[in-house]
């Protein structure tokens, strides 16, 4: 998003910077866990049974002596690339559903309204667990599982979006020009939606991450002995009292990750949105030179 | 009550509000007077700061985003208020009890959550320490006092059971309940049908006649000064082009953007013949600006029209405008 | 308005049939688990013990005719039999519901009088160092999930008042209060943030609406500008969005219950669904879909009440 000229208002608050630089630290450290990873999360070490922080083990060892660090950062592979994949799978349906309902309108698109308010109406949670209670569980049915519960929420957000883009004259334009129907929505208007979905996916990574990390705590999601942030809490919390980091720290990767997001997902949402957009405050326009100094208040 | 003396007078008002998409100067260097009983008209396409004008003297901007500058001199027996510097609660006193403020579109005037009546009355109560059973009676006076029949049923009935007219005979109910000295009608007529528009406009006068408390009406309509004004003020640009009284306004205007709004009144007896327009929109107040802001619509504008400095030409005592040419 | 109640109620009815065939069915056709493995105990039983649980539970019979039993049960008072514990279901969640039923409602109360009253605050300052730090707060608070919250609650009264019953039995109305106490707060806390940012939204909104800049040309209080007329406006989202909220404290309540060791529905539904104890799942999920409903309708009813164009049937 680059600063147009004339513009009031910066993208690049030190709230923005900071959320950005967490999320690539979190990023960076788990697609290369197996290079960063002191040890393999894994292995046991009856020595080393519930070890304080040290340099050997920076967070400690849990209950069989495994490093908490090398846990959390594999951990976080599973966590974040679960909660990826079911952005992915969101987005694969909802995105065309949300572009034809809100394009074509009528019939079609009152059913699939009508089908997504009963959806969306529902916690996701709950939706995850009537699909485990059919269907078993497990880490991929869960992923799949809140995908497709997460499908009707995108699908409005780019109906909505939709209804507006149809009206405006490039649609018109490129209808008389007797482009079909998939090509104006996927190569006209899904461009200009694409800022505002990115908003929407961004923010249900973070969503994705509390849903599956609750499913996993419940031992409804990832099985032993693989492990993502959420069962790593569950492992934990038998030992809240006495071996406190164990659970503690995969909670605070989860915080972390999702204040982040959400951070970042606000930065970008108020620039886009100019009536929320940071201004100069008086002051710095009187700096300016802008305005001159003011009558002043009794 | 005196006509004619002097109830309040703003001296080179500037305001300046901030938005993304700059500062803007909507108001620049405004000065008028509003005499006892008087009704000023400010002309001018939208865009020129006249509503903003109007809002200056409540104070009615967003108070963070907003930079005031000037004077704004308001007149009571025990001597002279500067509205700019007064507190926040100081102010809120003199709204709606001294100055009110009849705005654009009726419909979107009342709470939609809460009857007419309730509105009029909340008012009532909170200004004149009124009761209950005190503020109802009232309220239904007032009601029939703006033409709206019978005040005891109607003041029971939610704003989007009112008609548009009928709503704005309601809003200027509830403005003069309190007998403000000034009532500023931001465009009043605007967001109504033509027979609507002459009823509310000899509803206003009336109200003046009886009450003896002046009128800033805001409007894009030279047709409604013609109808209801005293003096009038032309605004361009965020400043004031031309003022008189509106006699001499019609018979002799001076200024060209004052000429050209005049041509553009349709009038009975045109019928057939084009109506003029001016070329252009007014231009936009985010960007510092030299010399006269009408030159680039205006048709006889010469070199120091652009950036030179614009002086200020009497014509009579009442009647100044703002133009590089004698006219 | 009577026809209008007498359609809703119908629609009601028939949601609650779609779904109950939904959930019935689903469970019945999709599931891996053999009901009879639950039914005995996992371990392989005699021939005739099989026989006997299917002719128990009806097993034999087609989906539909199983269904049937069901529905019709349900009409009677009885809602199955659990087939890990063999006992009514009906009992089963009734002698869970008080833990769950005073989760919610007390984290529901808790979190209306937190979030309403910051949400205004936040949109009256808005922009102002107390906006900024509402929503800084509530941004964190909102990414705590609230099994995590639970935790850190239990350890910090671990530390801070070891002799406060966190865990174990409880008994009489006061021991309740206090058991439920601080799981309320858990569950509270992690669904205040969105009711505070819809309140924020909604009165930032009106604060900007013409009528609004109306009520302060009339000279009225500012008090009266937010508390009268703005919060009375804004409030009809927030409305909408505490009732799905329920769902969601519902869905919290699992979590939250687990951590704390409180046995309510929440873990009667999880453990329900972990081994396989069908009866139970389909009683509790359709009990929910019924709170869903009713919520849903006392939503409908708050709008009508406070906006007289829903009454007027102008909106909605």
């Amino acid at each position: 998003m680059k600063r147009k000229k004339k513009q009031e208002g910066t993208l690049w608050t030190i709230p923005f910077i900071a959320s950005a630089a967490v999320l690539l630290v979190i990023l960076i450290f788990t697609i290369f866990a197996p290079v960063l990873s002191p040890w393999d999360p894994n292995k046991l070490d009856l020595t080393q049974v519930f070890a304080t922080p040290s340099a050997a083990h920076l967070l400690g060892t849990d209950k069989t002596g495994r490093d908490i660090f090398s846990r959390i950062l594999y951990g976080g592979r599973m966590t974040l690339s679960g909660s990826f994949a079911i952005v992915l799978i969101s987005m694969i349906f909802g995105i065309p559903l949300g572009l034809f309902a809100g394009y074509k309108g009528g019939k079609f698109d009152k059913a699939v309204m009508w089908i997504t308010n009963i959806i969306v109406s529902f916690p996701p949670l709950l939706l995850g667990f009537i699909f485990v209670a059919v269907f078993g569980s497990g880490f991929g049915k869960v992923v799949l599982a809140l995908g497709v519960i997460y499908v009707p929420m995108l699908a409005r957000t780019t109906r909505s979006i939709v209804l507006t883009e149809k009206n405006k004259t490039y649609v018109e334009a490129a209808q008389a020009m007797g482009y079909g129907t998939s090509k104006i929505l996927f190569f006209h208007i899904l461009p200009n939606c694409i800022p505002t979905i990115l908003v929407q996916v961004t923010l249900d990574i973070g969503n994705a991450i509390l849903d599956l990390a609750a499913m996993s705590f419940l031992g409804l999601g990832v099985q032993p002995p693989i492990s993502d942030w959420g069962s790593m809490l569950e492992d934990g919390r038998v030992y809240l009292l006495t071996q406190p980091m164990q659970a503690l720290a995969p909670g605070f990767m989860i915080v972390i990750a999702v204040v982040a997001i959400n951070v970042f997902v606000e930065e970008i949402r108020k620039f886009m949105n100019p009536s929320e957009r940071k201004l100069p405050s008086r002051r710095q326009l009187i700096r300016r030179g802008l305005i001159s100094k003011e009558v002043e208040r009794a | 009550m005196n006509r004619g003396s002097s109830l309040m007078s703003v001296e080179a008002l500037y305001t300046d509000v901030i938005s993304a998409r700059g500062l803007y100067h909507t108001v620049q260097g405004v000065s008028f007077e509003i005499g006892q009983g008087e009704i000023l008209g400010i002309v001018g396409e939208s865009g020129c700061g006249k509503s903003m004008t109007a809002k200056s003297i409540l104070r009615l901007n967003q108070e963070d985003k907003t930079f005031y500058q000037g004077k704004v001199l308001y007149h009571t027996e025990d001597g002279v208020l500067d509205l700019l510097k007064l507190s926040k609660k100081e102010m809120s006193q003199l709204r709606g009890q001294k100055i009110a403020m009849v705005s654009q579109n009726p419909m979107e005037a009342f709470d939609p959550l809460y009857t007419v009546g309730d509105q009029i009355e909340e008012m009532l109560c909170y200004h004149k320490k009124m009761g209950k059973k005190e503020a109802l009676e009232e309220t239904e006076k007032l009601l029939e006092q703006v033409g709206i029949f019978p005040g005891k049923t109607r003041r029971k009935q939610y704003p989007h059971e009112f008609s548009g007219g009928m709503l704005q005979r309601a809003a200027i109910g509830m403005m003069i309940s309190c007998g403000p000295r000034l009532l500023i009608a931001d465009e009043p007529t605007t967001a109504l049908d033509v027979t609507m528009q002459s009823q509310i406009l000899s509803l206003l006068k009336k109200l003046r006649d009886d009450t003896g408390m002046s009128i800033l009406l805001i409007t894009h309509n030279f047709g409604v000064v013609a109808e209801v004004c005293d003096r009038v003020c032309v605004m361009y640009a965020g400043k004031i082009v031309e003022s008189g009284n509106v006699e001499e306004i019609f018979a002799c205007p001076k200024h060209p953007y004052t000429k050209a709004l005049i041509q553009s009144i349709p009038r009975a007896g045109s019928e057939g013949r084009r109506l003029q327009t001016i070329p252009g929109t007014p231009p936009a107040l985010n960007k510092p600006m030299g010399g006269c802001g009408f030159a680039m619509r205006c048709s006889c504008a010469q070199e120091q029209c652009k950036n030179g400095s614009i002086p200020v030409k009497t014509d009579s005592e009442s009647h100044w405008y703002r133009c590089v040419k004698e006219w | 308005m009577l026809k209008s109640c007498v359609r809703k109620i119908m629609e009601y009815v028939v949601i609650l049939f779609v779904v109950s065939i939904l959930i019935f069915f689903l469970i019945h056709l999709f599931s891996p688990t053999d009901p009879v493995s639950v039914i005995i105990g996992g371990k392989g039983g005699t021939p005739e013990q099989i026989q006997a649980a299917r002719e128990e539970y009806h097993l034999n019979e087609p989906v539909w005719r199983q269904y049937l039993y069901w529905i019709g049960g349900i009409f009677h008072g009885d809602w199955g039999t659990s087939y890990k514990y063999h006992t009514p279901v009906l009992q089963s969640i009734a002698d869970r519901a008080p833990v769950t039923l005073g989760l919610v409602l007390g984290a529901s109360v808790l979190s209306i009088l937190v979030a309403i009253p910051l949400g205004v605050a936040s949109a009256v300052k808005n922009g102002k160092p107390l906006d900024g730090a509402l929503s800084i707060i509530s941004l964190i608070v909102a990414a705590v999930p609230p099994f995590l919250l639970s935790m850190l609650l239990i350890l910090a009264l671990s530390k801070l008042a070891p002799a406060y019953p966190i865990t174990g039995g409880y008994s009489g109305v006061e021991g309740y209060l206090i058991r439920m106490f601080w799981p309320c707060i858990a569950l509270a806390c992690s669904k205040v943030t969105i009711t505070l940012k819809i309140t924020r939204q909604g009165m930032v909104e009106q604060m900007q609406m013409p009528y609004m800049m109306n009520v302060e040309a009339k000279g009225m209080p500012r008090k009266n500008m937010i508390w009268k007329h703005g919060l009375k406006n804004a409030v009809i989202p927030v409305i909408s969005i505490l009732s799905i909220q329920i769902g969601a404290m519902i869905v919290g309540a699992v979590l939250v219950e687990s951590v704390f060791s409180l046995s309510g529905v929440g873990s009667l539904l999880i453990d329900s669904i972990k081994s396989s104890d069908f009866p139970v799942v389909q009683a509790i999920i359709l009990m929910l879909v019924v709170v869903f409903l009713i919520t849903g309708a006392l939503a409908d009813f708050l709008y009508a009440v406070i906006d007289p164009r829903i009454r007027a049937g102008r909106k909605g």
